[in-house]
């Protein structure tokens, strides 16, 4: 099966970028590797479009996209997650999956990616969602508060809120190595 | 300069974030979704859906369906040269039938018109207010009562 083995080589060249756009927006491995998986059965449906074409990781992402945001609007209660009645204050109460720990952060074994990436992850989803549409897609806040059926004022704030919260972290972070290194000499 | 936005930190955040290398993908992916494409290759042609054969079987079978289904309207109209006539009695029993409902629809229409008439306009309008205020009322203390009892219990618990 030729085709297949094209298909194989095309699924290597981009299962890192496609999981790890699954992965951010849902903040879950096992979800991510599920919908990564519908992503590369749908692009294998239209191999014969994509295999050349020159946008072909826009038209990936934008699937994993979609079907992430399916995935959270549908197995997440909706309400809970865009609703406007939300305080957003909760991104430390987050009680993380015990199952879903966190891949191996790529090649680069960089404390403070991993701590940011970690930080991400555990942001709520209304939080996290849309900085992850902005910064990794190129979304303007309201083309993400027209995908997520919000206001463009909820959007902003909760994009806020998320920075507030990584900015935190790594503060967090820089202050415990500062000390660590005082104890240390 | 509104509160939620602080452009030092969105670029900083920015910059971190662009910074952070993809995730590797669990080894399981490729294998699985191979797996799932080699096994629906496997599939029999007349096991997958009819978009999915091949074209020449879609083109025959529809061809096929079109013959089959002239055939038999051809043969229905050949062994049977009554069935128009047929077809005209049932029609017209069902428009016996139709034309009573349909007179006393009539007249039931009638009547209420009549009955319309009689009332003042003001009063229509003022009974079409009430009504739709009494709506708007339940619509209101449902509303309120998920916001004050649902919701703000839920936001105390998180």
């Amino acid at each position: 099966m030729p085709e297949l083995e094209q298909f194989e080589t095309f699924m290597l060249n981009y299962q890192n970028m496609v999981f790890t756009h699954a992965f951010r927006l849902l903040g879950n491995p096992a979800e991510a590797s599920d919908v990564s998986q519908t992503v590369f059965l749908k692009a294998y449906e239209r191999f014969a479009e994509l295999a050349d074409s020159p946008t072909v990781g826009g038209w990936l992402k934008r699937v994993a996209t979609n079907l992430c945001l399916n995935h959270l609007q549908r197995y997440r209660a909706r309400w809970r997650l865009f609703s406007e009645m939300t305080t957003g204050d909760d991104e430390d109460d987050r009680q993380p999956d015990p199952a879903a720990e966190a891949p191996s952060p790529g090649t680069l074994g960089d404390d403070e990616k991993r701590l940011l990436e970690e930080a991400l992850r555990r942001l709520p989803d209304s939080q996290r969602v849309p900085l992850v549409l902005h910064h990794f897609e190129d979304l303007s806040c309201e083309q993400i508060a027209a995908e997520l059926n919000v206001s463009v004022g909820k959007v902003k704030t909760d994009m806020h809120r998320g920075r507030l919260a990584l900015r935190r972290k790594l503060l967090r972070n820089e202050a415990g190595e500062l000390s660590a290194l005082r104890t240390g000499a | 300069m509104s509160e939620n936005q602080d452009p030092e930190l969105e670029e900083l955040i920015a910059r971190k974030l662009r910074d952070l290398p993809d995730q590797i993908a669990p080894a399981s992916l490729a294998s699985s979704v191979l797996a799932t494409l080699r096994a629906r290759q496997a599939a029999p042609w007349w096991r997958r859906s009819w978009f999915q054969w091949p074209a020449s079987l879609r083109f025959a079978s529809a061809g096929l369906a079109f013959a089959i289904s002239t055939l038999l309207l051809w043969t229905a109209w050949s062994y049977w040269p009554d069935a128009a006539a047929r077809y005209d009695s049932v029609a017209q029993s069902g428009t016996t039938w139709l034309a009573t409902w349909r007179n006393w629809f009539n007249g039931a229409s009638l009547q209420a018109r009549t009955y319309l008439d009689t009332v003042p306009t003001s009063f229509l309008f003022a009974a079409i207010g009430v009504v739709a205020a009494c709506y708007l009322m339940c619509i209101g203390l449902g509303t309120a009562f998920v916001r004050y009892f649902i919701f703000s219990k839920q936001t105390l618990r998180s």
